[in-house]
């Protein structure tokens, strides 16, 4: 008795479950009205933060692309407006592989754009080539994109090598030799970005001939720095350069002031740039160098507005949110250039193409397609960004904290 | 890092591991009363530990109230919220035989509470920033932070605020008889419903301390609960599960294995050491290291 | 005649499972896809169940080794060790189940020794990080952080997934069925009931508890080696992360555990929540899940297999 009803139940579950999937499975209209492009995106989990402003970059592009006519569309002859549709990578990195199932299998998207982590896009990017669906992504190391050697996936950002270059060409280019860092501590959160940057870091202090004395990177998790402090403090570190989460990188600020340790150079990575940080540490948050890949005071077109809106939706200023906000725009000239919105064709003008007057500047993908964009890095200064690298003498010179 | 090993170094190294420890060790506190009744592991602990967090930060930003002065406000409205909790949640679960429900429904919430932090407050980071916070003593060229010694005397007062209500107060010898023997102190009138509520109302209340430990101390965002709680599971398991001292110890231990370890191996491996650690004492010890004590006191 | 009859009508759904390739276009249906990972899930599903279900050892040490399968089949293939083809091939898959045995055979002995009830499940949620951390700082044999790659170009359709995936979810159900009918099952269900009666009946509690263990961790392992074909990418973040431990453990409870359709159902069901709230309240699908899960077991504590029981009775 038992077993039979059992699996009627199981049945009756299947037959449920099947027919929400089924009748949602989505159903393509005769005549296209509209381009779907699809992005995964950390809606929840740990990468909500990013993720949100990631999302409206992308949504604030489509807006204004839409708000001009959409794309036109020579194949069609006609101009067709961006729907972008979104599915939840969970801050996963599996989650970008699933993510990327719904948009292809379930919403039939023609095009596809990324979410903001190099692992979740890597398995996103595996499933777009599985399904040959161009997926263009921003915010991924290039170095490790190249490495899987995508046919259908391009990508626009910096690579580990080169963005650890920038504390070294900093203090050489804007530190007489007396006052350069002399003992360098390494702080890398133990996760794929961290353990890739550490050895970029050591590879370029070599050139450059600084001394790393203390590399002890620290579980994705820790809330204690402590320790690493103390071992700061014996060795007599004079320069801090640290991959560390945002929350993360308050409380180890906020340990070292405890603790008393005063470093006249740290440099921060992902951790120090947003306006929390800014806040919380006060007048603390000075002498302090964060990342950033885009900034209003590049003079992209229409930068300084981008730069409200945000500030408007977010109530703080944005350093990256420029290059979620390209990247519609470099797919929108992409399918106009192509004249169609298949992905063989889209990605064939993306490769080896270049993109003139994006929120990025000029963009020119190389034949692999991938494009490189520096990174760059900003000094607060009284609650202002003020850029030390790439150097503009004019604007504003490295300081260092007086011990 | 042994060529810089000197006394004063090692004394500080100790007490940033106790001070650290005791975060771990309140949270535990109130794992171990849920456990002790209900006979589960409250996993969702962590996550009300950062809910009450956002409550502090919420009464220090909008209605200008100091943090510690606001546990005033935090413990009894946690306490209610225990209360509901289980009345609505875990009421029937608590009287089943199998206890994965009950510990599922922690998961439910656990999922559910974090999620809705992150709609209520988003995914950003906050923080209460007072004229004390980074704050520190120092004696003898020893750094000792305020807010963390705060952090340590609130521990230590509700470890003895609990102590005292389980062995003085009428509700409270009953939840300790419970612990003991669940199916005798029903026998003696005891209702299994109440004392569960009680421990876990209590357990819930603690939490709200640690909140506020929580918040003083450091930044938070909604994902920093979980953490939280794996943490405060070792602690348990370390101390005693079940025992108030032994989880306040326990998180103490916890907390200075972390800091040597961190201090003498490279930091990735702090984590795989506490775990190790915790593996040999359950091996070995599996009743905890400070239970003995306990049953003596 | 009642046990003939749910074998005839399990086959005709496993037939009906299997053909649905050919009904509906593999690479391009969603549903395929959701199936395809309902059977990962139904694998772990049920390995769990014979653990804590049925023998009553509450392991929260999954992922161990769902990781361990799928970095098996990582390292066998990138270092080319066994010459075997390693795309789908069953001396690989095989051995991705029998190195997370070696693992529950080694920590399984002293932890279920000494361990009992929670202080079980709390050891195993240790060693499954402490795995985890060993991976992490495994250096340039397991990747470090970045993991390992496979070459992603050898994939060509759904099918084979959707296949292998049945027969694993089939293999562990049929695997645990027969276990459990078997002098094996009895000895497990006498030591979830009363470990020390059991042992003063003659039946070896430790050897009984390590083999139930060590299949769990072999069914557990194969689906990790057939994630690992699916993903491409292993990396510890993806394959070691704790809810590979806590799904299975969520899906068993709310299906019904220690019920052999339990897993099923439960895996059916809960991963069509995780698919639906997705889908229909993209911002919110975490509160939406746990509030379903705590509906589920606040109302239904047998679990949804239960859901019958408690009509039948009102009857």
């Amino acid at each position: 008795m038992t077993k039979t009803k059992g699996l009627k139940w199981c049945l009756f579950f299947i037959l449920i479950v099947s027919l929400c999937l089924i009748s949602f499975n989505g159903v393509m209209a005769a005549e296209r009205t509209e381009i779907r492009v699809g992005a995964p995106a950390s809606i929840t989990g740990l990468n909500a933060m990013t993720g949100k402003e990631h999302r409206w970059g992308y949504e604030q592009s489509v807006k204004d692309i839409n708000a001009k006519g959409g794309v036109y569309v020579k194949d069609l002859g006609k101009r067709l407006p961006i729907k972008l549709i979104w599915a939840d990578d969970k801050s996963q990195n599996d989650g970008g592989a699933q993510a990327m199932e719904r948009l292809i299998k379930r919403d039939k998207i023609d095009l596809a754009l990324s979410s903001n982590i190099t692992p979740i896009n890597i398995a996103a990017g595996t499933v777009a080539e599985k399904y040959k669906v161009y997926y263009q992504i921003v915010v991924s190391w290039i170095d490790f994109i190249e490495k899987e050697n995508f046919k259908w996936v391009s990508d626009l950002f910096s690579d580990t090598g080169r963005a650890a270059q920038s504390p070294f060409a900093i203090w050489d280019e804007q530190l007489p030799p007396e006052k350069r860092p002399k003992r360098v501590a390494l702080l890398m959160e133990d996760n794929q970005d961290g353990q890739g940057f550490g050895m970029g870091f050591k590879a370029w202090a070599e050139k450059y001939g600084y001394k790393i004395v203390i590399d002890s990177p620290f579980a994705p998790g820790t809330k204690d720095f402590s320790s690493h402090i103390l071992k700061y403090k014996a060795a007599k570190v004079d320069a801090i350069l640290t991959l560390i989460p945002p929350t993360d990188g308050i409380t180890l600020l906020r340990q070292m002031k405890e603790q008393n340790l005063k470093v006249p150079y740290i440099h921060g990575w992902k951790g120090f740039w947003t306006r929390e940080f800014e806040k919380a540490m006060g007048g603390d948050a000075d002498y302090i160098i964060h990342d950033g890949f885009w900034s209003d005071k590049m003079g992209a077109p229409g930068a300084k507005k981008l730069q409200e809106q945000f500030i408007k939706a977010f109530g703080y200023d944005s350093t990256s949110v420029g290059l979620s906000y390209a990247n519609p725009q470099i797919l929108a000239m992409a399918i106009e250039r192509a004249g169609s919105f298949a992905s063989a064709k889209v990605r064939d003008q993306v490769f080896g193409g270049e993109f003139k007057g994006t929120m990025m500047g000029d963009v020119k993908y190389n034949e692999k397609g991938l494009a490189f964009t520096p990174f760059l890095a900003l000094q607060w200064w009284k609650g202002e960004r003020m850029p030390v690298y790439p150097y503009k003498p004019d604007v504003w010179k490295l300081k260092m904290r007086p011990r | 890092m042994w060529e810089y090993i000197t006394f004063g170094l090692i004394v500080q190294l100790f007490v940033n591991g106790i001070l650290f420890g005791t975060m771990y060790g309140i949270a535990a506190i109130g794992l171990s009363l849920v456990f002790g009744t209900m006979r589960i592991i409250f996993l969702a602990q962590g996550t009300m530990i950062i809910f009450m967090a956002y409550i502090c930060y919420w009464i220090f930003t909008l209605m200008g109230i100091d943090p510690y002065l606001s546990l005033v406000i935090i413990v009894p409205l946690s306490l209610l919220l225990g209360i509901g909790l289980y009345h609505i949640l875990f009421r029937e679960a608590a009287g089943l035989e199998d206890k994965n429900i009950s510990l599922l429904i922690a998961v439910g919430l656990m999922f559910l509470m974090e999620n809705l932090i992150t709609v209520i407050w988003t995914a950003n980071p906050r923080f209460i920033e007072t004229s004390y916070t980074s704050f520190a003593f120092r004696p003898m060229g020893i750094n000792i932070s305020v807010t963390r010694l705060n952090g340590l005397i609130m521990a230590l007062l509700s470890t003895a605020g609990v102590l005292l209500f389980l062995k003085k107060t009428m509700i409270g010898m009953a939840v300790r008889a419970a612990s003991e023997d669940m199916i005798s102190a029903t026998l003696v009138g005891i209702s299994p419903h109440r004392v569960n509520a009680v421990a876990f109302a209590i357990g819930i209340g603690l939490a709200g301390v640690a909140g506020v430990g929580l918040a003083t101390i450091y930044p938070f965002d909604p994902y920093y609960g979980f953490i939280f709680a794996l943490k405060a599971i070792i602690s348990l398991a370390i101390g005693g599960i079940g025992s108030v001292v032994g989880a306040l110890l326990g998180g103490i231990l916890l907390g200075l294995i972390e800091s040597l370890a961190s201090f003498f191996f490279s930091g990735g491996w702090s984590d795989a050491i506490s775990f190790a650690v915790f593996l040999i004492v359950l091996m070995f010890k599996p009743e905890g290291l400070f239970v003995r004590s306990i049953n003596k006191a | 005649m009642e046990d003939k009859r749910s074998i005839l009508i399990s086959v005709l759904v496993v037939i009906a499972f299997a053909c649905v390739p050919f009904v509906l276009d593999v690479d391009k249906s969603y549903f395929v896809f959701f199936l395809f990972l309902s059977f990962c899930y139904v694998t772990i599903t049920q390995a769990w169940n014979l653990v804590g279900g049925y023998t009553g050892q509450i392991s929260l040490g999954q992922h161990a080794f769902f990781g361990l399968g799928a970095y098996t089949t990582a390292i066998i293939w990138l270092r080319d060790i066994t010459k075997t083809g390693y795309f789908f091939d069953p001396v690989t898959m095989i051995l991705s189940g029998l190195v997370p045995v070696v693992l529950a055979i080694i920590v399984g002995i002293p932890l279920l020794h000494r361990l009992k009830g929670d202080y079980f499940a709390i050891g195993t949620l240790g060693v499954g990080e402490i795995i985890k951390v060993l991976f992490v700082k495994g250096g340039s044999f397991t990747g470090a952080s970045d993991g390992l790659h496979l070459p992603s170009t050898v994939f060509e359709s759904m099918k084979p997934y959707y296949w292998t995936g049945l027969f694993l979810a089939i293999f562990s159900t049929v695997v645990v069925y027969f276990l459990i009918r078997s002098r094996i099952g009895l000895a497990l269900r006498a030591i979830r009931e009363d470990e020390t009666s059991a042992a003063s009946h003659g039946v070896h509690v430790l050897k009984y508890k390590v083999f139930a263990f060590a299949v769990g961790a072999f069914l557990t392992g194969l689906a990790g080696s057939l994630y690992a074909y699916y993903l491409f990418h292993i990396n510890p973040d993806a394959v070691l992360k704790l809810n590979w431990t806590l799904y299975p453990v969520l899906m068993c409870v709310i299906g019904g555990t220690g019920r052999i359709m339990g897993p099923v159902i439960g895996a059916f069901f809960m991963n069509g929540v995780f698919f639906l709230t997705d889908i229909y309240f993209v911002e919110i699908n975490p509160i939406m899940a746990g509030l379903l899960i705590i509906i589920v077991m606040r109302f239904m504590p047998g679990g949804l297999i239960g859901l019958k029981d408690m009509i039948m009775s009102r009857k």
